[in-house]
């Protein structure tokens, strides 16, 4: 009996994670990933090589590695515009993810918070909300309790059981972490002194970055250059050399360089290959497929569904509810600085090596939220530590209202926004609207020549009222830290300045499951309702955004579907297949 | 705000000049000196007149001695950046990514960074049309005609020296720095939005890695303090977690 052919698209948390539990079962898999592979060695079966990342901010401001939004642009309008009739009102970079090998893992910092047993169940437990569309995840906290943990063990994950606060553990029970904490940020542990003058527990932050050796890998050496950067030393986990990896010496294939255009369906509405263009978008080519794995990312799978209509799908592949691209979350931003009298020296270590996690908990006594007429303010996880680099410092200053560019040294010799900052950033539950969404330009093309991605975005007023109850409380943080200023940056002030959404790339929402094929496009093992053998494995499944980075849910959704998918949905009920005799 | 022209401020300037006079970049000083073009002659791209209008609105936009006592865009070179940007196309290879992990700024091994990486042929179209502009070509206009960097900055840097010789009749790299910021910021005749590429991209050269061209000595990165990338030497856990010694 021939073996099953998987094509898997994108090679990023979901797709690397999918590849290697189909290639673990036996099927021939292919992975197709639009962008190049600046990871070195990662088939060999000695070990990796060092890749090709670096600390170059210069390279990052050009859109290394696969960010490129002249190349790949896609255009924004909010609600008000698209009811209005415009367009759009931008086009360029709106919340893009790195199209490359490892995808956003490439760009992470490796921030891996499990969800709480609440994002499970928002809706039965804190009951709807007016203009949103609050919905239930098909399954719960434990159902996927074993998938985060097998995922782990893997990825590998710095972390401190003992010193995270107790409702932390109630809603994400969880046993020891693989690896002890990295060192702790000045900046950080500066801000903790201050939040447990106020009563929050700030601890450190769960990180897939190797505090030990860990999987062949080394130790973090704290460079500094995390966030926007590729690690240059492997010493942080990821999608290409924790999950990709296993998949290749497993005997999955990965073509890079392959942009698919479309997935191709049958009369029966299965799907029965993609379409590509590949070597650098000069040669049409198309790879036939008994499964097809989507996981390019939240806006570009609901891309490429919309780009995949056909006789069986008129209206876009799986999109028989016209949900396809709709709920489109993302993160929403809160910023909040204290600047100190002395040097931080926040440029040293993991970006952020401290999190607070109480405003992941929902107020429902906040007068603020009755003034609003919301059952609810949610916040998010407040990441601690970092600051911006150099040239992204000078820019900054020019960004403040009033701040004459004629003294831009002196502000640069002051480094206020930068060496003598301490810096965090809330990123908050983004409640689900119908009318967020994506579907295609009419006119923008990327440089492949298809319709670019347009999204259609503004914030529930939750998002809003959320951002400023809880910053108020940072600003009361940072003053107590013994700052000279207390600056806070609620996301009303981020979007009134930003022409994407949120200033975040967390981003979800697009091809929801659930269990009623009429309000979802997947079901709760992220197979489309109308085409089974399109089994969904990225952020694009989550029916609310939770308030936590996205990642290791990414990951642990795409072990549960991808089980499922090799061997039974009641073996994937069960957890995963054991990972003890995995290849290194 | 501090304003940091205090006597600690100057006396970790002294010491950072020393530093840099302990520490001759051979392997760097080779590589800058290869791709600068001389003050006052002709760049990669730019002619002679027009590297000059750009070097004087580099040093506008960030100054250097006598404004201020810290180097600036002037003394980084951050007209030689945006020149060799522009003409990145001569080069074999164009100095569009710098190659990695490790620049070995403390020792230790070979520079990557100054390997750039080859461009596959999807990279050199898009920065080709961003660059050069789309020429009619329409492979390059998968959005419509594009006006490249290049074409911007001719048309940008005449007006600068159009504008100063109707205004006070002089080129701009001649006038006063009141002169200059009323060209730039009064008077009409230069496009803001050239400014504002100028700007960013000054700001690059500047503060970036100083394999592309710019922040040449890495005197940048001594006076605001900054470590750029000094893998793989990183830091101890007491340097990350306990405030650095008086």
């Amino acid at each position: 009996m021939s073996r099953r052919h998987a094509v898997v698209i994108g090679s990023g948390a979901g797709g690397s994670v999918a590849a290697w539990v189909l290639a673990r079962a036996g099927f021939e898999v292919t992975i197709l990933e639009k962008g190049k592979n600046y990871f070195r060695g990662l088939e060999d079966p000695a070990g990796l090589g060092l890749p090709l990342f670096g600390g170059d901010e210069i390279r990052r401001r050009r859109g290394f590695p696969g960010l490129d939004a002249f190349a790949e642009p896609r255009t924004r309008r909010s609600q008000r515009e698209a009811e209005a009739g415009a367009a759009r009102s931008f086009t360029g970079d709106v919340n893009q993810l790195p199209g490359t090998v490892g995808g956003g893992t490439t760009h992470w910092d490796g921030k891996v918070p499990r969800f709480f047993k609440m994002d499970f169940a928002m809706r039965s437990r804190f009951g709807p909300v007016e203009g949103a569309d609050v919905a239930d995840w098909p399954f719960s906290y434990e159902a996927l309790a074993p998938y985060y943990d097998a995922v782990e063990e893997i990825l590998g994950v710095a972390g401190d059981l003992a010193a995270t606060p107790g409702f932390v553990l109630e809603e994400s029970p969880r046993g020891p972490y693989p690896m002890p904490p990295g060192p702790p940020m000045y900046a950080a542990l500066t801000f903790q002194k201050a939040a447990a003058q106020l009563g929050y527990r700030v601890h450190a932050f769960p990180e897939a970055i190797n505090s030990v050796p860990f999987d062949g890998r080394p130790a973090c050496h704290n460079c500094g250059y995390c966030a926007g950067y590729g690690c240059p030393v492997n010493a942080r986990g990821g999608a290409a050399v924790s999950f990709l990896r296993r998949a290749l010496l497993a005997g999955a294939r990965l073509a890079t360089r392959a942009m698919v255009t479309k997935i191709a369906t049958g009369a029966n509405g299965r799907a029965t290959h993609v379409e590509l263009l590949a070597t650098s978008g000069l040669r049409r080519e198309r790879v036939e497929a008994d499964v097809v794995v989507l996981a390019a990312s939240a806006v570009e799978s609901a891309r490429l569904a919309l780009l995949s209509d056909s006789a069986a799908h008129p209206h876009g592949l799986g999109n028989r509810s016209g949900r396809v691209g709709r709920t489109l979350c993302f993160h929403a931003s809160t910023f909040a600085s204290a600047v100190m009298p002395g040097r931080m020296h926040p440029h040293r270590g993991r970006s952020a090596s401290h999190v607070m996690m109480e405003p992941c908990l929902p107020v429902t006594d906040s007068r603020l939220a009755r003034f609003a007429g919301l059952p609810y303010l949610r916040g998010g996880v407040v990441e601690i530590g970092g600051s911006p680099q150099l040239i992204d410092e000078a820019l900054a200053y020019d960004q403040v209202p009033f701040l004459r560019r004629a003294r831009h040294k002196d502000w640069m010799r002051g480094s206020s926004l930068r060496d003598r900052l301490i810096g965090c950033q809330m990123l908050a539950e983004d409640l689900p609207q119908l009318a967020n969404r994506v579907d295609l330009d009419p006119e923008v093309r990327d440089v492949y020549g298809l319709p670019a991605a347009r999204v259609t975005y503004s914030p529930h007023r939750h998002e809003l009222f959320a951002s400023l109850h809880w910053a108020r409380r940072l600003r009361a943080i940072c003053r107590a830290t013994g700052a000279e200023r207390a600056l806070v940056y609620p996301a009303a002030l981020g979007l009134a300045s930003d022409p994407t959404a949120n200033n975040t790339r967390h981003v979800s929402g697009t091809l929801r499951m659930g269990d009623d094929p009429a309000a979802s496009v997947c079901d709760g093992f992220g197979r489309m309702h109308d085409a089974e053998n399109v089994v969904v494995c990225d952020g694009s499944l989550f029916p609310t955004s939770g308030a936590m980075n996205p990642t290791l849910t990414i990951m642990a959704l795409a072990l549960r579907n991808a089980t499922a998918l090799a061997h039974g949905e009641d073996a994937a009920r069960r957890g995963p297949q054991p990972t003890s005799s995995l290849p290194s | 705000m501090r304003n940091s022209l205090t006597r600690r401020g100057f006396l970790a300037r002294t010491r950072d000049l020393a530093l840099l006079a302990a520490f001759p970049e051979a392997a760097l000083a080779k590589h800058v000196h290869a791709v600068a073009a001389a003050p006052g002659a002709a760049g990669v791209f730019l002619s002679a007149p027009r590297m000059r209008a750009l070097d004087a609105l580099c040093a506008h936009l960030v100054p250097g001695p006598p404004e201020d006592p810290d180097p600036g865009a002037r003394e980084a070179g951050a007209a030689a950046y945006i020149d060799l940007l522009l003409g990145a196309f001569t080069r074999p290879v164009p100095p569009i990514f710098a190659g990695g992990p490790f620049s070995h700024r403390e020792g230790g091994g070979p520079n990557h960074f100054a390997e750039f990486l080859r461009l596959d042929a999807l990279e050199e179209r898009v920065w080709r049309t961003r660059i050069e502009g789309s020429q009619g070509r329409p492979e390059r206009e998968w959005n419509g005609p594009v006006v490249g960097w290049q074409a911007r900055y001719v048309e940008g840097l005449d007006a600068l020296d159009a504008s100063a010789r109707r205004w006070f009749r002089r080129p701009f790299a001649e006038l006063a720095r009141w002169q200059r910021e009323a060209v730039l910021a009064w008077l009409p005749g230069v496009p803001r939005e050239f400014v504002e590429l100028a700007f960013g991209h000054t700001l690059e050269g500047t503060y970036g890695a100083p394999e592309y061209g710019g922040n040449r000595a890495r005197a940048s990165w001594r006076w605001t303090r900054w470590p750029g990338d000094h893998q793989p030497h990183a830091y101890t856990r007491e340097q990350i977690a306990e405030p650095d010694p008086e």
